[in-house]
């Protein structure tokens, strides 16, 4: 009992001066919340992200309109038109767009004939690699009107050269009343028709068919957006920025002799270290929940539907962060070692995880790390609508490093 | 015989090679104040960490009210409070969050841990400022809220280390007062540490003189001033002759005399001790049976025997003379 009442001193004390260190509680609540907010903005509200480009229509044909209407229709273009190519050429080389597309003069007549004709894409050197997507995009949007103006040219040539081909003169065609002109017209219109349809056929239902299918027993569910990863990523990430607060608070206890005192009274280790553990492990869970809450109500961001499972989780999580942060907090003995050791190691170890960028590939060392389970078990809950036999081993892992760094801390522990 | 509130038997403290406490033995008397006096890094901290439980000794045992320190640590430090040398406060908590956390810490609750708060801060006469952070108070009052917080405990037994370092002639009267109170009124025998050697003089009933982790003399002030008998002059002579020491320690008012020399030195090194203006010299440590004509009768062999005198001090019989007297060096070094 006297040890409980000493865990609960310690607790309250640690708290109150914890309080104190108001630039860290800033850093541990707000900013994950606004790299989300950022990072959710740049990367997109779960679409693929837009490239903005200039486009200049030099081109006075029907091609040059089909081409604008089309690239306006495509979602993942951001575009500007301007008048000049010159213009455009001048603002990409200042670097105010990655590309501008530009459709040259002449393009509608260009295409019907033997050498056709060339839409150019103008780049920024410095963004080359990005401006390279533009490329295809515009490949994309202009397809249809490509193979349309193919062809036209392919009509055109096949009808100039029937009669060589079937051995008659155009002069035994109109001497049978046969306007040229008319036939002309007519079978460019046809077979335009006829392959436009079995193009937009091989399109819409193509000979192989590649059908995505959701896996089986899975509650259908929103597709998973990018705050789906951010929130997660970013809240264990600044959760464990708490080992830097821990390690100051203690290295400070040590120096000015408080730890020495406290342990002339008749108070253990383990109970010690508990108070101030908890606190932190606190704290986490408090962060993490707000973090989650507001990402929630601002960014639209699914909370699942496992309470029980996202509550153990919360907590597990919380238990690993405050076991960590003792761990470090004990084994620092500069001022130097505590300014820098752990933010270091918060950052190396969200990286390695994963928290900072969403990945779908991960290092195998990421599993070494307590924000990878942490992680991954929130994206179980609340991108996948996994439920609680889903996190279990997320959960037993969080709580074996909560518990390992914890006892580990006890038995490194030197007050003096 | 009065009993015995603290026996520490031969403790020894190592860090590796280091030798930070040698081989220490002394008692103190229920209701006693001991001082334990030395210079920086004698090693009367660490003395007061092993007794207290904080570090095991290396050697030897401490006992403290019939039960051993290292076995029954848990029940001697119910009975035990500690003001360590540095401010083992939280500066931004109040004195009396801070005293209150220390008493929590010992089992005190409710009423009884908001009584004892207020008494012992008044014991210390901070009641006024308890409820400011101990951040804006001076050298002083932050020494006597650490007085305050080893007190919360009713401890029989009182470690005191260092408790006026960096205080205000106020606060340290404050101090002193606090501790003639504590042990006149409550009969808490203390053990207090220090290297002002009027501190000792002026509080403790007996001092033990500790340095290079041995205590190297243990008696009370009087005695151990007594035993310089009439005082120690010190002669700057050019040279450490030993012809010269033994004629002046042959003079009918003289009791000893021995040139000072560094720890491990042989005598000619003497020559080394000190100097003054880039000029060597060698210092004659004299005990006098009587100062005034001890020193009539150096200075006339001196002028007998035609030596320079490059300096000449008469140090008054006090616990830093005996210090001197001792190891050769000061409180202060």
């Amino acid at each position: 009992m006297n040890a409980l009442q000493q865990i609960w001193t310690v607790m309250r004390k640690e708290i109150k001066v914890a309080a104190e260190f108001r630039g860290q509680w800033l850093n541990v609540f707000l900013t994950p919340l606004a790299f989300i907010a950022v990072m959710g903005v740049t990367f997109g509200d779960g679409g693929a992200p837009t490239a903005a480009v200039y486009l200049v229509n030099e081109d006075e044909g029907r091609l040059g309109r089909q081409i604008v209407s089309a690239l306006r229709n495509e979602p993942t273009l951001d575009l500007e038109i301007l008048p000049s190519r010159s213009e455009a050429d001048r603002l990409v080389g200042e670097g105010r767009r990655m590309a501008a597309i530009v459709i040259p003069s002449g393009l509608s007549e260009a295409v019907l004939t033997e050498q056709g004709g060339a839409i150019e894409v103008i780049v920024d050197p410095a963004r080359a690699q990005s401006a390279g997507v533009v490329l295809g995009q515009v490949q994309a949007a202009t397809a249809p009107m490509l193979i349309d103006a193919e062809v036209e040219r392919g009509v055109r040539t096949a009808f100039n050269t029937a009669p060589e081909t079937f051995g008659f003169e155009a002069a035994d065609l109109e001497a049978l009343g046969v306007d040229l002109e008319t036939v002309e017209r007519f079978l460019t219109a046809a077979i335009r028709g006829v392959v436009s349809s079995q193009v937009q056929d091989a399109i819409d239902d193509p000979l192989v068919r590649i059908e995505l299918k959701p896996a089986s027993d899975a509650a259908p569910r929103q597709a998973p957006t990018i705050f789906d990863y951010l929130t997660p990523g970013y809240s264990v990430f600044f959760a464990f920025f708490l080992m830097g607060l821990m390690a100051e608070i203690i290295y400070e206890e040590r120096v000015g002799g408080a730890l020495r005192r406290i342990f002339t009274l008749p108070v253990g280790k383990a109970s010690f270290l508990l108070g101030k553990m908890l606190p932190y492990a606190l704290i986490a869970m408090l962060q993490i929940v707000v973090v989650f809450g507001v990402s929630s109500l601002l960014f639209n961001f699914d909370l699942g539907d496992a309470p029980l499972a996202f509550t153990l989780l919360v907590v597990a999580t919380g238990l690993a962060v405050g076991g960590l942060s003792i761990l470090v907090a004990v084994l620092i003995r500069s001022e130097g070692q505590a300014n820098s050791i752990p933010s270091l190691l918060a950052v190396v170890m969200a990286a390695v995880s994963g928290a900072l960028f969403p990945s779908i590939q991960l290092p195998a060392l990421a599993q070494l790390t307590p924000h990878y389970w942490a992680i991954q078990g929130f994206l179980s809950i609340t991108a996948l609508g996994g439920g609680l036999t889903d996190v279990a081993l997320h959960l037993c892992v969080l709580l074996a490093v909560a518990v390992t760094t914890f006892a580990v801390a006890v038995w490194r522990f030197q007050p003096t | 015989m009065p009993a015995s509130i603290l026996e520490a038997h031969n403790l020894v403290k190592k860090y590796g090679d280091l030798v930070a406490v040698n081989d220490v033995s002394f008692t103190i008397e229920e209701g006693e104040i001991f001082g334990l006096l030395g210079p920086n890094g004698a090693g009367k901290s660490t003395t007061i960490s092993m007794l207290s439980g904080l570090l095991p000794p290396t050697n030897g045992n401490a006992i403290i009210a019939g039960l051993d320190v290292v076995r029954e640590t848990a029940k001697v430090k119910q009975m035990i409070g500690v003001a360590p040398q540095e401010l083992a406060l939280y500066p931004t908590l109040t004195g009396r969050e801070n005293v209150r956390f220390f008493g929590e810490l010992y089992g005190l609750r409710g009423g009884a841990l908001s009584e004892r708060v207020d008494e012992v801060l008044g014991y210390v006469g901070m009641l006024e400022r308890a409820n400011d952070r101990v951040q804006t108070y001076s050298g002083g009052m932050k020494r006597r809220i650490n007085l305050a917080a080893a007190l919360v405990n009713h401890p029989r037994l009182l470690f005191l280390d260092e408790p006026t370092v960096g205080v205000d002639p106020q606060s340290r009267n404050h101090i002193f007062e606090s501790v003639e109170r504590l042990n006149r009124e409550q009969g808490v025998s203390i053990l207090y540490t220090t290297h002002y050697m009027e501190e000792a003089e002026r509080l403790c009933h007996r001092v033990g003189i500790i340095d290079r982790g041995r205590l190297i003399a243990l008696d009370t002030p009087r005695r151990l001033i007594e035993s310089l008998g009439g005082g120690v002059i010190q002669l700057g002579l050019p040279t450490a002759d030993e012809s010269v020491r033994s004629a002046v320690a042959a003079l009918p008012a003289v009791r000893a005399a021995s040139f000072l020399t560094p720890e491990g030195a042989s005598l000619p090194e003497a020559d080394r001790t000190s100097a003054t203006g880039g000029q060597r010299k060698a210092i004659l440590k004299i005990e006098a049976v009587h100062s005034n004509e001890a020193l009539l009768q150096v200075l006339h062999y001196c002028n007998e025997a035609k030596l320079q005198i490059l300096s000449l001090d008469l140090l008054e019989p006090n616990l830093e003379t005996v210090f001197l007297n001792l190891t050769g060096k000061s409180l202060r070094d």
